[in-house]
């Protein structure tokens, strides 16, 4: 229990530092205290140094935090001015189209990546099957996500499926490796001598030996997924919260942005905390491995 | 598997020694616009066509080549460095040290690092180069990519503390300096070898995607991303031609993967 | 046995009405900034207003002729200082109030309201005060402007009237839709108004706004039949558009909008004084002018679609474009020569300054825009031939207004402007030298060249002349200097490329804003949704 609240405590207290940083980032960055409606002639000095005025509100970091995070203590997640809207509307607005495509993505990831590596495990003579599976898997690995973006797009499909493309692969390969030490060990020739179904021993030996740590991938393969999300709806514009983070960030939206950055930094960080939780090891992603 | 791996590297030969003399098989600089041609399908002179300002695309993949082919590695080689010093240290000390290098590893993973790229370009000064500019986003994706390495040397050094022959070498009481030499490094390394080895096409990966979303190499220079970007909303079965840069992508990244040893795949 | 018939007849109507609303479907290109139409200066809060909102005097975006709106008709005395307009009668707000003097009385009051700054009310005060606006009876107002005004009766185009009594803002308003459903960032729904007084009008039951900052997402879902309308295509995909779906699209003719490059010539900012002393120099910027091949700007990067630039001006702006300027010739020659008098010289393929320093400079654009890049690359190389170096550099359009407006760290910039307007008036903010968009040079406290003082004086002198051939004059020599000097160099005007679904009927694309949906309420749409072409 201890344990527990010590992980938690740490948990909040990253991503709170997350959400700082990218405040601090905002603030600095060029553009932030510029209008794109600066560049319309027809805006008289009158209205062109109201507009100007109006950004100045941003440049005091200190105070603009210490009124989020008391907003923040209310449930106020503040006010995204470049789409007009409370923040907390807008995430409302968007989670669930980000939520049924990152389940639809790890569903169809799952079913299609866990169906291609158990035959791999159960039939030792199945090697066609296994290169043309571990073939595909790497060539859709060696593609970027957002090219993958770009080919379902013009194929008319939806961000969804985008993401199964993206994660089954890596689901698969994973899978199969932990699949084949699993169907290699001693119990399973000793039920299989004994004449028990090859669907019970998937069930009762295979996956519960290999429970740990497909749970583990479970937990990874969601933070893979939140991470593909972002240039996956930028480029397919699926109304969800990864473009909705992209016009944040092109357009210095820092409540907006903190509060996205803080979501995705508690969703990666808690899925990052389950793969690691004591018993569940899987390998993880690897250096850089953003795209 | 074996046959696969040796194919592999002939690839890569290959695919190198074609980026490194690209005057050799294109029919013009990079950068040189035949204007009367824009936009022409493929022929006996650009075998691939030419782009939107008549540009020789062969010439423009082969040079776009070098530019991943060179910059991928030396960033893969930067984050493992700081992973293998970082990671190494929080490993070796443990304790606090190990909970604050583990926290920041886990702060780094979960910046808004597209934010952070849109920020230093903007911050760059207007002369850089478009060379040096790339050079700079490279090398601020490996200084950024340290920690998920970091965290799995982290942990390969842990459980090495924890092994009988550390064990042992520290009761026959040799220095701290000759354990971390003669029993972690060697250990390591081949730990920090297949960590490398994920991430140089990780990151031509991450360049392809920057490209993509219009953050990558500045004009003139080409880049694998900014010929993807030729794909945008076309339909490869039109123009197969455009698929050049993705094939080579491919082959490149699935060559590094094969080059890669199995049981070191990454999830 | 007569209920039964009722019921049946009743659920007979359900199911043969229509059961999907013919709604209008179109991209924005960003989220409206603001939904109060005195407070609209992006192009998305434009178009939401275009439809939206009631004016006095509406100007036909095909025609360019003044038609009456909310005003039946109008009379302006001959000094150009009074506007009388007799207001249309039986007119109703959405929420059933009717529509009076009184509403637009109370609009002109709300709108030049000080502490409200508003870009639409910047165009009714001038330097000897704002306009003062009264009712004479229930359907009779009066506008009185301080000093003669140009063009006084177009201004009145961009005025939305609202209701004098409802208390929401924005207030309801009188165009031919009113908002319906709005989700941030998304989409926004407008259904018609169902009391717009031009009775059977408009023909669709709404319009649907898509937010979609992706062209090329546009062009797809355009394809798929997801879109009717198209307002601006780059060329590219015009192109392949005209192949794919021919008849679908259009190319409107060339556009007041212009693309050009400019240096900068401010004080302010860090540029070494060798590369200010070349911005200020006419002879440079005009040899710069020269080197450029603005005609294969136009054929490669527009692909036809767009026409080389003499000035501000374009040829399609019949009534104000000077037609004695030609536009620059390509003429690397004359460039060179052009430099040798200012004192540069070409060594071994690098031209230097009379210091010896070696001419190269940065230009930057924003990025994400493949047409700009491509005539940045395409400028590099023209550039490269009478030896100066160019570094291009794209930058998102924040970090580009910071530059090119506030620190003034940059050298030169490539940009485009939308005109939306064909009065000179319109120019105002750019031209004068005061002006914090005067982009060579901003907010300059008296003008910092002889040339710029003349501009600053032709401006204000034609803006408060009512005259058109005394204002043409004023305006002809303000082309003029531009044109000597170039303090922005004028590259291309280009075309007014957009698409329209086969399924549509009454579009007439138009080359001023909006071009496709300015008869938004005529438009009908063939029942069923087709795909694009196959």
């Amino acid at each position: 229990m201890k344990r527990f609240s010590r992980e938690m405590a740490r948990m909040i207290a990253l991503v709170l530092v997350t959400g700082v940083a990218a405040a601090v980032l905002v603030r600095y960055s060029p553009g932030t205290f510029v209008d794109e409606r600066e560049l319309n002639q027809q805006l008289g000095e009158d209205s062109l140094a109201a507009l100007r005025a109006h950004k100045e509100h941003n440049r005091n970091l200190a105070k603009n935090l210490v009124g989020y995070f008391r907003g923040l203590a209310h449930g106020d997640l503040g006010y995204s001015e470049s789409n007009s809207a409370p923040v907390r509307q807008l995430i409302a607005d968007r989670a669930p189209e980000t939520l049924r495509e990152l389940a639809i993505g790890l569903i169809g990831g799952w079913l299609i990546g866990l169906g291609c590596a158990i035959p791999v495990g159960r039939f030792r003579r199945a090697w066609a099957w296994d290169a043309a599976s571990s073939g595909a898997a790497g060539l859709v690995l060696s593609l970027p996500a957002a090219l993958i973006a770009y080919f379902c797009l013009t194929a008319g499909a939806a961000s969804g499926a985008v993401l199964i493309v993206v994660l089954a692969p890596r689901i698969f390969r994973f899978a199969r490796n932990v699949l084949v030490q699993a169907y290699g060990s001693a119990h399973v020739e000793v039920a299989r001598a004994r004449g028990i179904r090859e669907w019970t021993i998937l069930r009762t030996q295979v996956l519960s030996d290999a429970a740990p740590q497909l749970l583990a991938l479970l937990a990874s393969s969601a933070s893979m997924a939140i991470g593909a999300a972002i240039p996956v709806e930028a480029i397919c514009g699926s109304p969800g919260l990864g473009r909705l983070a992209w016009q944040a960030a092109t357009a210095r939206d820092l409540p907006l942005l903190m509060n996205l950055t803080m979501l995705v930094g508690l969703a990666t960080t808690l899925a990052m905390s389950l793969s690691e939780a004591p018993g569940l090891r899987a390998g993880r992603p690897g250096a850089g491995d953003t795209a | 598997m074996k046959a696969a791996r040796i194919g592999a590297i002939l690839l890569l030969a290959l695919v190198a020694a074609g980026a490194l003399m690209p005057e050799r098989w294109a029919a013009g600089r990079y950068d040189q616009q035949f204007r009367e041609l824009p936009d022409a399908p493929p022929s006996a002179q650009f075998p691939l066509g030419t782009d939107a300002v008549g540009r020789d695309r062969l010439s423009r993949l082969l040079y776009g080549t070098r530019v991943s082919l060179l910059l991928a590695p030396a960033a893969a080689l930067l984050s493992c460095l700081a992973a293998g010093l970082l990671g190494g240290i929080a490993g070796y000390a443990g304790g606090f040290t190990d909970r604050a290098i583990v926290s920041a590893a886990d702060f780094f993973l979960s910046v808004p690092w597209l934010l952070l790229l849109l920020i230093v370009r903007a911050c760059l000064p207007l002369d850089v180069s478009p060379a040096a500019s790339v050079a700079i986003t490279f090398a601020l994706l490996g200084l950024m990519g340290w920690a998920a390495p970091a965290r799995i040397v982290r942990a390969a050094v842990a459980s090495l503390m924890d092994s009988e022959f550390v064990l042992m070498a520290r009761a026959r009481g040799y220095s701290s300096w000759r354990v971390l030499l003669r029993q972690l490094l060697p250990n390591v390394t081949p730990v920090l070898l297949a960590q490398f080895w994920i991430a140089v096409p990780a990151y031509i990966l991450t360049e392809t995607t920057l490209g993509m979303l219009g953050l990558g190499v500045a004009e003139p220079l080409p880049s694998w991303g900014g010929l993807l970007r030729e794909l945008e909303g076309v339909s490869p079965l039109d123009q197969p031609y455009l698929l050049a840069p993705a094939i080579l992508l491919a082959a490149v990244v699935g060559s590094l993967q094969l080059i890669l040893p199995r049981e070191d795949y990454p999830v | 046995m007569t209920l039964h018939r009722l019921i049946f007849v009743a659920l007979l109507g359900v199911f043969l009405a229509p059961a999907i609303p013919a709604d209008l479907h179109l991209a924005l290109h960003g989220e409206p900034k603001t939904l109060d139409p005195w407070l609209a200066a992006d192009e998305s809060a434009d178009a939401i207003a275009y439809l939206t909102e009631g004016v006095l005097i509406r100007v036909n975006r095909y025609t360019q002729q003044m038609e009456p709106e909310l005003a039946a008709s109008w009379k302006t005395s001959p000094d150009g200082k009074r506007i009388v307009f007799q207001l249309r009668q039986g007119v109703k707000f959405p929420d059933g109030s009717p529509f009076t003097s009184e509403d637009v009385v109370r609009s002109f009051e709300r709108m030049l309201d000080p502490a409200l700054h508003s870009p639409t009310a910047d165009t009714f005060k001038t330097e000897h005060g704002a306009v003062k606006v009264h009712a004479e009876g229930t359907y009779s107002v009066i506008a009185d402007f301080p000093a003669p005004t140009a063009s006084i009766e177009r201004l009145f185009d961009q005025v939305a009237i609202v209701s004098a009594k409802a208390a929401q803002r924005p207030a309801p308003g009188l165009g031919p839709f009113v908002i319906d459903e709005r989700r941030p960032g998304v989409s926004i729904r407008l259904r018609r108004n169902p009391l717009y007084w031009k009775s059977s009008l408009p023909r669709v039951d709404g319009v649907v706004f898509d937010i979609e900052q992706n062209r090329d997402l546009e062009y797809l879902r355009f394809r798929r039949g997801e879109l009717d309308l198209i307002e601006k295509l780059s060329p590219e995909l015009f192109d392949r558009l005209a192949k794919e779906m021919p008849g679908a699209a259009i190319d409107a003719g060339p556009t007041l909008d212009s693309e050009f490059l400019w240096f900068n010539e401010s004080q302010r900012g860090d540029i070494p004084d060798a590369k200010r002393e070349w911005f200020q120099s006419a002879a440079f910027r005009r040899a710069i002018s020269l080197a450029i091949n603005r005609a294969d700007l136009s054929r490669v990067v527009y692909r036809g679609h767009a026409s080389p630039a003499a000035g501000l001006e374009s040829p399609a702006n019949k009534l104000w474009f000077n037609t004695a300027l030609k536009p620059d010739p390509f003429d690397p020659a004359a460039a060179t020569n052009e430099l040798s008098r200012d004192g540069f010289r070409l060594d071994k393929g690098v031209l230097r300054d009379r210091h010896g320093n070696p001419v190269e400079f940065s230009i930057i654009t924003n990025a994400g825009s493949k047409t700009r890049e491509q005539m940045a690359t395409m400028i590099q190389q023209d550039l490269g031939k009478v030896g100066v170096k160019v570094t291009i550099v794209t930058l998102d359009f924040p970090s580009l207004i910071e530059r090119i407006s506030r620190n003034m760290n940059y050298e030169a910039c490539l940009l485009g402007l939308t005109n939306v307007d064909a009065d000179p008036s319109e120019m105002m903010n750019v031209l004068l030298s005061s002006a914090s968009n005067h982009p060579w040079n901003p907010s300059q406290k008296t003008p910092a060249t002889p040339w710029e003082a003349e501009i600053d004086r032709l401006m204000l002198a034609q803006a408060a002349t009512a005259g058109y051939h005394a204002r043409k004059t004023s305006f002809d020599r303000v082309q003029e200097i531009l044109h000597q000097q170039e303090p922005v160099i004028y590259l291309l005007h280009p075309n007014a490329l957009v698409a329209v679904s086969p399924r549509l009927a009454g579009a007439k694309p138009a080359v001023f804003l909006p071009h496709t949906f300015w008869n938004a309420e005529e438009l009908t749409i063939a029942p069923g949704r087709q795909g694009g072409a196959q």
